[in-house]
Protein backbone atom coordinates (compact mmCIF):
# COMPACT_ATOMS: atom_id res chain seq x y z
CA UNK A 1 0.00 0.00 0.00
CA UNK A 2 1.50 3.49 -0.92
CA UNK A 3 0.99 5.98 1.71
CA UNK A 4 -1.88 8.56 1.67
CA UNK A 5 -1.81 11.56 -0.83
CA UNK A 6 -1.75 15.16 1.12
CA UNK A 7 -5.40 15.27 -0.51
CA UNK A 8 -6.58 11.84 1.38
CA UNK A 9 -5.50 12.55 4.30
CA UNK A 10 -7.20 15.48 4.53
CA UNK A 11 -10.36 14.42 3.44
CA UNK A 12 -10.15 11.88 5.89
CA UNK A 13 -9.02 14.36 8.69
CA UNK A 14 -12.44 16.06 7.88
CA UNK A 15 -14.34 13.33 7.84
CA UNK A 16 -13.07 12.55 11.19
CA UNK A 17 -13.58 16.14 12.10
CA UNK A 18 -17.03 16.20 10.90
CA UNK A 19 -18.43 12.61 12.33
CA UNK A 20 -17.31 14.20 15.71
CA UNK A 21 -18.81 17.10 15.28
CA UNK A 22 -21.88 16.30 14.48
CA UNK A 23 -22.68 12.83 15.75
CA UNK A 24 -25.89 10.71 14.11
CA UNK A 25 -24.90 12.38 10.76
CA UNK A 26 -23.21 10.48 8.40
CA UNK A 27 -20.08 11.27 6.77
CA UNK A 28 -17.70 9.54 3.93
CA UNK A 29 -14.50 8.40 3.61
CA UNK A 30 -12.34 8.67 0.74
CA UNK A 31 -12.12 5.00 -0.95
CA UNK A 32 -8.48 3.76 -1.59
CA UNK A 33 -7.99 0.89 -3.27
CA UNK A 34 -6.21 -1.88 -1.18
CA UNK A 35 -7.35 -0.48 1.71
CA UNK A 36 -10.21 -1.07 4.30
CA UNK A 37 -12.56 2.06 5.17
CA UNK A 38 -11.99 1.11 9.05
CA UNK A 39 -8.38 1.84 9.18
CA UNK A 40 -8.21 5.00 7.03
CA UNK A 41 -8.83 7.13 9.88
CA UNK A 42 -5.60 5.17 11.71
CA UNK A 43 -3.19 5.63 8.34
CA UNK A 44 -4.07 10.03 8.60
CA UNK A 45 -3.79 10.46 12.16
CA UNK A 46 -1.20 8.04 13.34
CA UNK A 47 2.59 9.12 13.61
CA UNK A 48 5.34 8.45 15.28
CA UNK A 49 4.29 9.64 18.83
CA UNK A 50 0.76 7.90 18.74
CA UNK A 51 0.67 3.97 19.89
CA UNK A 52 -1.61 2.58 17.95
CA UNK A 53 -3.29 -0.45 18.39
CA UNK A 54 -4.75 -3.40 15.64
CA UNK A 55 -7.84 -6.15 16.07
CA UNK A 56 -7.17 -7.21 12.95
CA UNK A 57 -8.92 -9.67 10.60
CA UNK A 58 -6.40 -11.76 9.61
CA UNK A 59 -4.11 -9.70 7.19
CA UNK A 60 -0.76 -8.14 8.52
CA UNK A 61 -1.93 -5.01 8.87
CA UNK A 62 0.55 -4.06 11.86
CA UNK A 63 3.47 -4.06 9.17
CA UNK A 64 1.77 -2.09 6.67
CA UNK A 65 0.87 0.69 9.43
CA UNK A 66 4.53 0.61 11.18
CA UNK A 67 6.15 1.37 7.39
CA UNK A 68 3.41 4.06 6.62
CA UNK A 69 3.20 5.76 9.57
CA UNK A 70 6.29 4.95 11.96
CA UNK A 71 3.74 4.44 14.66
CA UNK A 72 4.37 2.18 17.55
CA UNK A 73 2.40 -1.36 17.70
CA UNK A 74 1.17 -1.37 21.31
CA UNK A 75 -1.78 -2.87 23.24
CA UNK A 76 -4.98 -1.96 23.63
CA UNK A 77 -4.42 -0.39 27.18
CA UNK A 78 -1.69 1.63 25.57
CA UNK A 79 -2.88 2.83 22.71
CA UNK A 80 -4.00 5.88 21.63
CA UNK A 81 -5.80 4.98 18.06
CA UNK A 82 -7.52 1.90 18.25
CA UNK A 83 -8.70 -0.04 15.40
CA UNK A 84 -11.10 -2.53 15.31
CA UNK A 85 -11.14 -4.60 11.89
CA UNK A 86 -13.21 -7.77 13.01
CA UNK A 87 -16.01 -7.86 15.26
CA UNK A 88 -14.83 -7.43 18.93
CA UNK A 89 -16.44 -8.41 22.02
CA UNK A 90 -16.89 -5.80 25.51
CA UNK A 91 -13.97 -7.93 27.17
CA UNK A 92 -11.68 -6.29 24.37
CA UNK A 93 -12.61 -2.96 24.66
CA UNK A 94 -12.73 -2.89 28.08
CA UNK A 95 -8.93 -1.75 28.72
CA UNK A 96 -9.22 1.46 26.27
CA UNK A 97 -7.47 4.54 27.21
CA UNK A 98 -9.63 7.05 29.25
CA UNK A 99 -6.75 9.48 30.00
CA UNK A 100 -7.63 11.47 33.40
CA UNK A 101 -9.51 14.52 34.13
CA UNK A 102 -6.45 16.73 34.14
CA UNK A 103 -5.45 15.02 30.95
CA UNK A 104 -8.32 14.05 29.06
CA UNK A 105 -6.50 13.96 25.57
CA UNK A 106 -5.01 11.24 26.35
CA UNK A 107 -8.07 8.93 25.86
CA UNK A 108 -8.83 7.01 23.00
CA UNK A 109 -9.99 7.15 19.74
CA UNK A 110 -11.66 3.85 18.74
CA UNK A 111 -12.79 3.04 15.35
CA UNK A 112 -14.91 0.33 14.80
CA UNK A 113 -15.83 -1.56 11.50
CA UNK A 114 -19.57 -2.37 11.86
CA UNK A 115 -21.41 -3.63 8.66
CA UNK A 116 -23.83 -0.77 7.71
CA UNK A 117 -25.73 2.00 8.97
CA UNK A 118 -29.75 0.95 7.32
CA UNK A 119 -32.53 1.00 8.74
CA UNK A 120 -32.22 -2.82 9.23
CA UNK A 121 -29.58 -2.67 12.14
CA UNK A 122 -31.00 -1.60 16.07
CA UNK A 123 -31.47 2.11 16.35
CA UNK A 124 -29.51 4.80 18.90
CA UNK A 125 -31.09 7.85 20.37
CA UNK A 126 -28.58 10.21 20.31
CA UNK A 127 -28.17 13.68 22.24
CA UNK A 128 -25.79 16.58 23.65
CA UNK A 129 -23.59 18.50 22.06
CA UNK A 130 -23.59 18.78 18.41
CA UNK A 131 -26.76 16.91 18.04
CA UNK A 132 -29.43 19.25 17.23
CA UNK A 133 -32.21 18.04 19.79
CA UNK A 134 -32.32 14.40 19.34
CA UNK A 135 -31.00 11.91 16.87
CA UNK A 136 -31.53 8.44 15.52
CA UNK A 137 -28.39 6.55 14.64
CA UNK A 138 -29.16 2.78 13.07
CA UNK A 139 -25.96 0.48 13.15
CA UNK A 140 -25.76 -3.02 12.40
CA UNK A 141 -22.44 -4.81 13.85
CA UNK A 142 -21.67 -3.04 16.94
CA UNK A 143 -20.15 -4.94 19.60
CA UNK A 144 -23.31 -6.96 21.61
CA UNK A 145 -23.62 -4.58 24.70
CA UNK A 146 -21.88 -1.37 23.46
CA UNK A 147 -23.99 0.83 24.91
CA UNK A 148 -22.90 -0.32 28.40
CA UNK A 149 -19.40 -0.41 27.63
CA UNK A 150 -19.03 3.03 26.61
CA UNK A 151 -21.09 4.27 29.21
CA UNK A 152 -18.00 2.43 31.41
CA UNK A 153 -15.84 4.27 29.20
CA UNK A 154 -17.30 7.63 29.48
CA UNK A 155 -18.35 7.51 32.99
CA UNK A 156 -15.24 9.83 34.15
CA UNK A 157 -16.12 12.82 32.42
CA UNK A 158 -14.06 14.14 30.81
CA UNK A 159 -11.69 10.97 30.74
CA UNK A 160 -13.12 9.05 28.15
CA UNK A 161 -12.21 7.65 25.03
CA UNK A 162 -13.89 8.46 21.40
CA UNK A 163 -15.76 6.37 18.89
CA UNK A 164 -15.55 6.14 15.07
CA UNK A 165 -17.90 3.65 13.10
CA UNK A 166 -17.35 2.89 9.56
CA UNK A 167 -18.96 1.05 7.37
CA UNK A 168 -17.19 -1.27 4.42
CA UNK A 169 -18.58 1.44 1.70
CA UNK A 170 -17.06 4.23 4.09
CA UNK A 171 -19.58 5.78 5.76
CA UNK A 172 -18.48 7.02 8.99
CA UNK A 173 -20.48 7.96 12.32
CA UNK A 174 -18.86 9.70 15.23
CA UNK A 175 -19.76 8.86 18.57
CA UNK A 176 -17.20 11.31 20.68
CA UNK A 177 -17.50 11.18 24.85
CA UNK A 178 -19.71 14.21 25.18
CA UNK A 179 -22.58 12.07 23.03
CA UNK A 180 -25.62 10.64 25.28
CA UNK A 181 -26.68 7.17 23.33
CA UNK A 182 -29.09 5.01 24.88
CA UNK A 183 -31.43 2.44 22.54
CA UNK A 184 -34.60 2.42 21.00
CA UNK A 185 -36.89 0.58 23.66
CA UNK A 186 -38.52 -1.20 20.40
CA UNK A 187 -35.45 -2.50 19.10
CA UNK A 188 -33.07 -4.99 21.15
CA UNK A 189 -29.32 -3.50 21.28
CA UNK B 1 -12.63 38.91 30.54
CA UNK B 2 -15.74 38.45 28.43
CA UNK B 3 -15.87 38.45 24.64
CA UNK B 4 -19.24 39.86 22.74
CA UNK B 5 -20.33 37.66 19.77
CA UNK B 6 -19.60 40.04 17.10
CA UNK B 7 -22.67 40.30 14.94
CA UNK B 8 -22.68 41.50 11.64
CA UNK B 9 -18.89 41.11 11.69
CA UNK B 10 -18.82 38.94 9.60
CA UNK B 11 -19.25 40.05 6.04
CA UNK B 12 -16.39 43.12 7.56
CA UNK B 13 -14.28 40.53 8.32
CA UNK B 14 -14.66 38.97 4.62
CA UNK B 15 -13.94 42.28 2.87
CA UNK B 16 -10.96 42.43 5.08
CA UNK B 17 -9.33 39.16 4.38
CA UNK B 18 -10.51 39.81 0.55
CA UNK B 19 -8.30 43.69 1.06
CA UNK B 20 -5.65 41.68 2.07
CA UNK B 21 -5.32 39.01 -0.47
CA UNK B 22 -6.10 41.59 -2.81
CA UNK B 23 -3.66 44.35 -2.14
CA UNK B 24 -0.43 41.39 -1.90
CA UNK B 25 -1.42 40.08 -4.76
CA UNK B 26 -1.15 43.47 -6.99
CA UNK B 27 3.21 43.67 -6.05
CA UNK B 28 5.22 41.84 -8.82
CA UNK B 29 5.11 37.92 -8.03
CA UNK B 30 8.07 36.83 -5.97
CA UNK B 31 9.42 33.51 -6.09
CA UNK B 32 10.16 31.82 -2.90
CA UNK B 33 13.74 30.95 -3.99
CA UNK B 34 14.31 34.53 -4.64
CA UNK B 35 13.20 35.34 -0.89
CA UNK B 36 15.55 32.34 0.29
CA UNK B 37 18.41 34.31 -1.07
CA UNK B 38 17.35 37.79 -1.09
CA UNK B 39 16.33 37.98 2.47
CA UNK B 40 18.23 34.86 4.01
CA UNK B 41 18.51 36.32 7.19
CA UNK B 42 14.65 36.92 7.33
CA UNK B 43 13.98 33.26 6.07
CA UNK B 44 16.32 32.04 8.50
CA UNK B 45 14.81 34.01 11.96
CA UNK B 46 11.56 32.36 10.79
CA UNK B 47 13.53 28.45 10.85
CA UNK B 48 14.58 29.28 14.29
CA UNK B 49 11.60 31.01 15.81
CA UNK B 50 9.38 28.06 13.90
CA UNK B 51 11.00 25.51 14.82
CA UNK B 52 10.77 23.99 11.28
CA UNK B 53 13.83 23.67 9.04
CA UNK B 54 13.00 24.18 5.05
CA UNK B 55 13.95 27.62 3.83
CA UNK B 56 10.97 27.42 0.58
CA UNK B 57 7.93 27.16 3.26
CA UNK B 58 9.73 29.67 5.43
CA UNK B 59 10.13 32.16 2.19
CA UNK B 60 6.42 31.54 1.66
CA UNK B 61 5.64 32.38 5.10
CA UNK B 62 7.54 35.38 4.91
CA UNK B 63 5.75 36.21 1.45
CA UNK B 64 2.04 35.74 2.93
CA UNK B 65 2.77 37.58 6.26
CA UNK B 66 3.86 40.64 4.35
CA UNK B 67 7.00 40.80 6.12
CA UNK B 68 5.85 40.36 9.32
CA UNK B 69 8.45 37.69 11.10
CA UNK B 70 6.00 36.85 13.55
CA UNK B 71 3.11 36.04 11.00
CA UNK B 72 5.60 34.00 9.59
CA UNK B 73 6.77 31.93 12.12
CA UNK B 74 2.73 31.25 13.32
CA UNK B 75 1.68 30.24 9.86
CA UNK B 76 4.97 27.84 9.78
CA UNK B 77 4.11 26.33 13.04
CA UNK B 78 1.00 25.59 12.20
CA UNK B 79 2.11 24.38 9.27
CA UNK B 80 4.31 22.05 11.28
CA UNK B 81 1.25 20.70 13.82
CA UNK B 82 -0.34 19.34 10.45
CA UNK B 83 2.59 16.64 9.55
CA UNK B 84 3.09 13.68 10.60
CA UNK B 85 6.36 12.80 12.63
CA UNK B 86 8.09 9.97 10.74
CA UNK B 87 11.22 9.56 12.48
CA UNK B 88 13.47 11.11 15.50
CA UNK B 89 16.99 11.59 14.06
CA UNK B 90 20.09 10.18 15.62
CA UNK B 91 21.68 12.57 17.68
CA UNK B 92 23.89 15.18 16.46
CA UNK B 93 27.30 15.88 17.02
CA UNK B 94 27.82 19.41 16.21
CA UNK B 95 31.44 19.21 16.01
CA UNK B 96 30.35 17.28 12.84
CA UNK B 97 29.67 21.04 11.46
CA UNK B 98 30.82 22.07 8.33
CA UNK B 99 31.74 25.61 9.13
CA UNK B 100 30.99 28.15 6.36
CA UNK B 101 32.06 30.42 9.16
CA UNK B 102 34.30 30.49 12.15
CA UNK B 103 35.17 33.00 14.89
CA UNK B 104 36.92 32.93 17.95
CA UNK B 105 36.57 36.39 19.58
CA UNK B 106 38.59 35.20 22.82
CA UNK B 107 41.46 34.16 20.68
CA UNK B 108 43.67 35.23 18.12
CA UNK B 109 45.83 32.09 18.16
CA UNK B 110 42.64 29.66 18.38
CA UNK B 111 43.32 26.11 16.80
CA UNK B 112 41.75 26.05 13.30
CA UNK B 113 41.09 28.42 10.75
CA UNK B 114 39.72 31.54 11.61
CA UNK B 115 36.67 32.12 8.70
CA UNK B 116 35.01 35.63 8.31
CA UNK B 117 32.65 34.33 5.85
CA UNK B 118 29.51 35.83 4.93
CA UNK B 119 29.80 38.83 7.74
CA UNK B 120 28.90 42.27 7.58
CA UNK B 121 30.32 42.81 11.08
CA UNK B 122 33.18 45.32 10.16
CA UNK B 123 31.20 47.24 6.97
CA UNK B 124 30.59 50.70 7.88
CA UNK B 125 26.88 51.26 7.68
CA UNK B 126 26.47 53.24 4.45
CA UNK B 127 22.79 52.98 2.75
CA UNK B 128 23.74 52.52 -0.11
CA UNK B 129 22.58 54.22 -3.52
CA UNK B 130 19.00 52.51 -5.03
CA UNK B 131 20.62 49.44 -7.43
CA UNK B 132 19.89 49.34 -10.90
CA UNK B 133 17.19 45.90 -11.10
CA UNK B 134 19.41 43.60 -13.08
CA UNK B 135 19.24 43.15 -16.64
CA UNK B 136 15.90 40.72 -16.92
CA UNK B 137 17.82 38.83 -19.60
CA UNK B 138 20.35 38.15 -17.03
CA UNK B 139 18.70 34.84 -16.19
CA UNK B 140 22.34 33.84 -15.10
CA UNK B 141 22.82 35.91 -12.42
CA UNK B 142 19.45 35.22 -11.01
CA UNK B 143 20.32 31.59 -11.15
CA UNK B 144 23.29 31.89 -9.32
CA UNK B 145 21.97 33.60 -6.41
CA UNK B 146 19.69 31.61 -5.66
CA UNK B 147 19.53 27.91 -4.55
CA UNK B 148 21.44 26.33 -1.36
CA UNK B 149 25.04 26.33 -0.88
CA UNK B 150 26.60 23.81 -3.89
CA UNK B 151 29.87 22.03 -2.99
CA UNK B 152 32.87 23.14 -2.15
CA UNK B 153 35.93 22.72 -4.21
CA UNK B 154 37.12 19.27 -3.85
CA UNK B 155 40.52 20.26 -2.78
CA UNK B 156 39.63 21.94 0.07
CA UNK B 157 40.40 20.11 3.81
CA UNK B 158 37.58 18.76 5.79
CA UNK B 159 40.02 19.65 8.46
CA UNK B 160 39.96 23.04 7.74
CA UNK B 161 36.21 23.29 7.83
CA UNK B 162 36.05 21.39 11.00
CA UNK B 163 38.30 22.91 13.33
CA UNK B 164 38.44 22.06 17.06
CA UNK B 165 36.63 23.90 19.46
CA UNK B 166 38.18 26.62 21.01
CA UNK B 167 36.75 25.36 24.68
CA UNK B 168 38.74 21.92 24.15
CA UNK B 169 41.81 23.84 24.74
CA UNK B 170 40.06 25.43 27.53
CA UNK B 171 39.49 22.57 29.22
CA UNK B 172 43.17 21.06 28.30
CA UNK B 173 44.57 23.63 30.28
CA UNK B 174 42.36 22.71 32.95
CA UNK B 175 40.50 26.49 32.78
CA UNK B 176 37.00 25.47 32.92
CA UNK B 177 35.14 23.84 36.00
CA UNK B 178 34.12 20.06 35.21
CA UNK B 179 30.64 19.40 34.87
CA UNK B 180 29.71 15.52 36.37
CA UNK B 181 27.92 13.75 33.77
CA UNK B 182 23.98 13.93 34.07
CA UNK B 183 23.70 10.83 32.62
CA UNK B 184 22.14 12.35 28.98
CA UNK B 185 18.39 12.16 29.88
CA UNK B 186 16.03 12.24 27.32
CA UNK B 187 15.56 15.88 25.71
CA UNK B 188 12.28 17.93 27.09
CA UNK B 189 10.22 18.02 23.70
CA UNK B 190 8.75 22.06 23.91
CA UNK B 191 6.66 21.41 20.51
CA UNK B 192 4.67 19.10 22.74
CA UNK B 193 4.60 20.33 26.21
CA UNK B 194 5.03 23.57 27.90
CA UNK B 195 8.14 24.05 29.74
CA UNK B 196 7.47 25.47 33.35
CA UNK B 197 10.17 25.85 35.72
CA UNK B 198 11.96 24.92 37.31
CA UNK B 199 12.75 23.10 33.95
CA UNK B 200 15.73 20.89 32.76
CA UNK B 201 18.64 22.37 30.81
CA UNK B 202 17.19 20.96 27.57
CA UNK B 203 13.89 23.12 27.97
CA UNK B 204 15.32 25.99 28.38
CA UNK B 205 17.57 25.79 25.56
CA UNK B 206 14.97 24.88 23.68
CA UNK B 207 12.82 27.28 24.66
CA UNK B 208 15.73 30.05 23.93
CA UNK B 209 16.17 28.24 20.33
CA UNK B 210 12.47 28.98 19.71
CA UNK B 211 12.34 32.31 21.39
CA UNK B 212 11.39 35.40 19.36
CA UNK B 213 14.98 36.66 18.56
CA UNK B 214 14.17 40.42 20.05
CA UNK B 215 12.62 39.08 22.80
CA UNK B 216 15.93 36.99 23.42
CA UNK B 217 18.22 39.96 22.80
CA UNK B 218 16.18 42.41 25.28
CA UNK B 219 16.51 40.33 27.80
CA UNK B 220 19.95 39.67 27.13
CA UNK B 221 20.55 43.40 27.22
CA UNK B 222 18.78 44.17 30.07
CA UNK B 223 20.29 41.42 32.18
CA UNK B 224 24.19 42.42 31.17
CA UNK B 225 23.14 46.14 32.18
CA UNK B 226 20.96 45.64 34.78
CA UNK B 227 22.05 46.31 38.76
CA UNK B 228 20.22 42.82 39.15
CA UNK B 229 20.96 41.51 36.21
CA UNK B 230 22.51 38.09 36.22
CA UNK B 231 24.55 38.08 32.71
CA UNK B 232 28.15 39.38 33.92
CA UNK B 233 31.12 39.77 31.62
CA UNK B 234 30.87 37.72 28.56
CA UNK B 235 33.85 36.42 26.07
CA UNK B 236 32.63 34.86 23.28
CA UNK B 237 34.65 31.55 22.10
CA UNK B 238 33.55 29.59 18.92
CA UNK B 239 31.15 31.01 16.85
CA UNK B 240 30.33 29.36 14.00
CA UNK B 241 27.69 28.68 11.25
CA UNK B 242 27.59 26.13 9.00
CA UNK B 243 26.13 22.74 7.76
CA UNK B 244 25.17 19.81 9.86
CA UNK B 245 24.03 16.59 9.03
CA UNK B 246 21.01 14.90 9.76
CA UNK B 247 20.71 10.93 9.99
CA UNK B 248 17.62 8.57 10.26
CA UNK B 249 17.84 5.18 11.01
CA UNK B 250 17.02 2.75 7.82
CA UNK B 251 13.15 1.56 8.69
CA UNK B 252 14.42 -1.77 6.56
CA UNK B 253 18.25 -1.93 7.29
CA UNK B 254 18.40 -0.60 10.64
CA UNK B 255 21.63 1.20 9.20
CA UNK B 256 21.86 5.59 9.59
CA UNK B 257 21.40 7.07 6.58
CA UNK B 258 21.85 10.37 5.99
CA UNK B 259 19.13 12.39 4.61
CA UNK B 260 19.80 15.68 4.49
CA UNK B 261 21.96 18.34 5.57
CA UNK B 262 20.66 22.01 7.32
CA UNK B 263 22.61 24.98 8.47
CA UNK B 264 22.95 26.06 12.31
CA UNK B 265 24.59 28.29 13.99
CA UNK B 266 26.63 27.78 16.99
CA UNK B 267 27.98 29.58 19.97
CA UNK B 268 30.33 29.06 23.18
CA UNK B 269 30.19 31.71 25.76
CA UNK B 270 32.94 31.87 28.20
CA UNK B 271 32.14 33.06 31.58
CA UNK B 272 34.15 34.27 33.90
CA UNK B 273 33.15 33.01 37.33
CA UNK B 274 33.30 35.29 40.41
CA UNK B 275 30.85 34.34 42.74
CA UNK B 276 31.56 33.56 46.21
CA UNK B 277 30.86 30.07 46.04
CA UNK B 278 32.15 29.50 42.78
CA UNK B 279 35.54 28.17 41.79
CA UNK B 280 36.76 31.70 41.38
CA UNK B 281 40.37 30.35 39.02
CA UNK B 282 38.13 28.67 36.30
CA UNK B 283 35.76 29.76 33.56
CA UNK B 284 32.07 28.23 32.72
CA UNK B 285 30.55 27.93 29.03
CA UNK B 286 27.59 28.59 28.01
CA UNK B 287 25.91 26.94 24.94
CA UNK B 288 23.73 28.45 22.07
CA UNK B 289 22.56 26.50 18.98
CA UNK B 290 19.89 27.60 16.32
CA UNK B 291 18.26 26.87 13.06
CA UNK B 292 20.02 28.68 10.17
CA UNK B 293 22.61 31.94 10.15
CA UNK B 294 21.47 33.96 13.38
CA UNK B 295 24.49 35.01 15.42
CA UNK B 296 22.65 37.13 17.77
CA UNK B 297 20.40 34.63 18.94
CA UNK B 298 22.61 32.49 19.12
CA UNK B 299 25.01 34.43 21.03
CA UNK B 300 22.36 35.62 23.77
CA UNK B 301 21.22 31.78 23.86
CA UNK B 302 24.71 31.00 25.12
CA UNK B 303 25.14 34.06 27.46
CA UNK B 304 21.43 33.53 29.22
CA UNK B 305 22.25 29.46 29.19
CA UNK B 306 25.31 30.27 31.81
CA UNK B 307 23.61 33.24 33.66
CA UNK B 308 20.57 30.77 34.40
CA UNK B 309 22.78 27.76 35.55
CA UNK B 310 25.10 30.07 37.64
CA UNK B 311 22.25 31.85 38.73
CA UNK B 312 20.49 28.39 39.77
CA UNK B 313 23.42 27.44 41.56
CA UNK B 314 23.57 29.93 43.82
CA UNK B 315 19.90 29.54 44.38
CA UNK B 316 18.69 32.78 42.54
CA UNK B 317 17.33 30.95 39.62
CA UNK B 318 13.97 31.58 40.01
CA UNK B 319 13.31 35.22 37.79
CA UNK B 320 15.50 34.91 35.02
CA UNK B 321 14.42 31.28 34.23
CA UNK B 322 10.87 32.45 34.65
CA UNK B 323 11.16 35.44 32.32
CA UNK B 324 12.81 33.15 29.83
CA UNK B 325 10.27 29.68 29.60
CA UNK B 326 6.87 32.44 30.12
CA UNK B 327 7.88 35.59 27.91
CA UNK B 328 10.33 35.26 24.94
CA UNK B 329 8.46 33.17 22.98
CA UNK B 330 7.07 35.19 19.56
CA UNK B 331 3.58 33.72 19.18
CA UNK B 332 2.98 33.42 22.98
CA UNK B 333 3.51 36.67 23.67
CA UNK B 334 2.66 38.56 20.05
CA UNK B 335 -0.71 36.31 20.46
CA UNK B 336 -1.61 37.81 23.64
CA UNK B 337 -1.15 41.19 22.74
CA UNK B 338 -3.15 40.64 19.35
CA UNK B 339 -6.09 39.26 20.87
CA UNK B 340 -6.02 42.81 23.04
CA UNK B 341 -7.81 43.70 19.21
CA UNK B 342 -10.65 41.33 19.47
CA UNK B 343 -13.93 43.01 20.58
CA UNK B 344 -13.57 43.83 24.90
CA UNK B 345 -17.03 45.12 24.83
CA UNK B 346 -18.86 43.54 27.75
CA UNK B 347 -15.18 43.65 29.83
CA UNK B 348 -15.03 47.35 29.41
CA UNK B 349 -18.58 48.08 30.00
CA UNK B 350 -17.93 46.70 32.90
CA UNK B 351 -15.16 48.11 34.24
CA UNK B 352 -17.19 51.53 33.42
CA UNK B 353 -19.63 49.81 35.59
CA UNK B 354 -17.42 49.37 38.74
CA UNK B 355 -15.70 52.63 38.08
CA UNK B 356 -19.37 54.37 38.30
CA UNK B 357 -20.76 52.33 41.15
CA UNK B 358 -17.98 52.96 43.27
CA UNK B 359 -18.93 57.00 43.38
CA UNK B 360 -20.99 58.74 45.70
CA UNK B 361 -25.02 58.71 44.87
CA UNK B 362 -24.76 62.68 43.89
CA UNK B 363 -22.04 61.88 41.56
CA UNK B 364 -22.98 59.07 39.37
CA UNK B 365 -24.17 59.99 36.03
CA UNK B 366 -26.77 58.91 34.62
Amino acid sequence: MTPLSVTESQRIFRAVLDALARPGTLDRLPVIGGCPAPLLPLLALADLSTPVCLLGDGADWAGAVRALTSAPVTAVSEARLVTALRPVTAAELAPVRTGTASEPEEGALVTLAVNSFSRNGPSFHLGGPGVPGTAELNVDGLPPGFTETRRALTAAFPAGADFLLVAPDGRIAGLPRTTLVSSLPEVAA
Amino acid sequence: MGYSGVKGGMDAIGAAERLVRRKREQSPWLPARHIVSRFRLAVDRILGESGLYDEETAARAFRQGEGDLTEAAHLVRAYRSSLPRLAVSQVIDPGEMTVDRRIVPASRTAEGPQLLGRTTDYTARLLEPDETPPDPRDECAVHMATGTSTAHSSGEADAQRRPARFSDQLRKDDLLVPHEDDGDPEPFDVTRKSARPPAPRSAILASMARAETGALVGLWYRSVRGPDGDVHEVTLGDVRHGRLPLRVVHPHTGNPVTVGTFRATEVEAIEDLDGAAEDRTRLDLGYGLCFGHNERKAIAMASLDIACRRARAAGAGGELEQVLLLTTDGLDSGGFLDHLKLPHYVTFRSIVDRKLAGRSPSDRRP
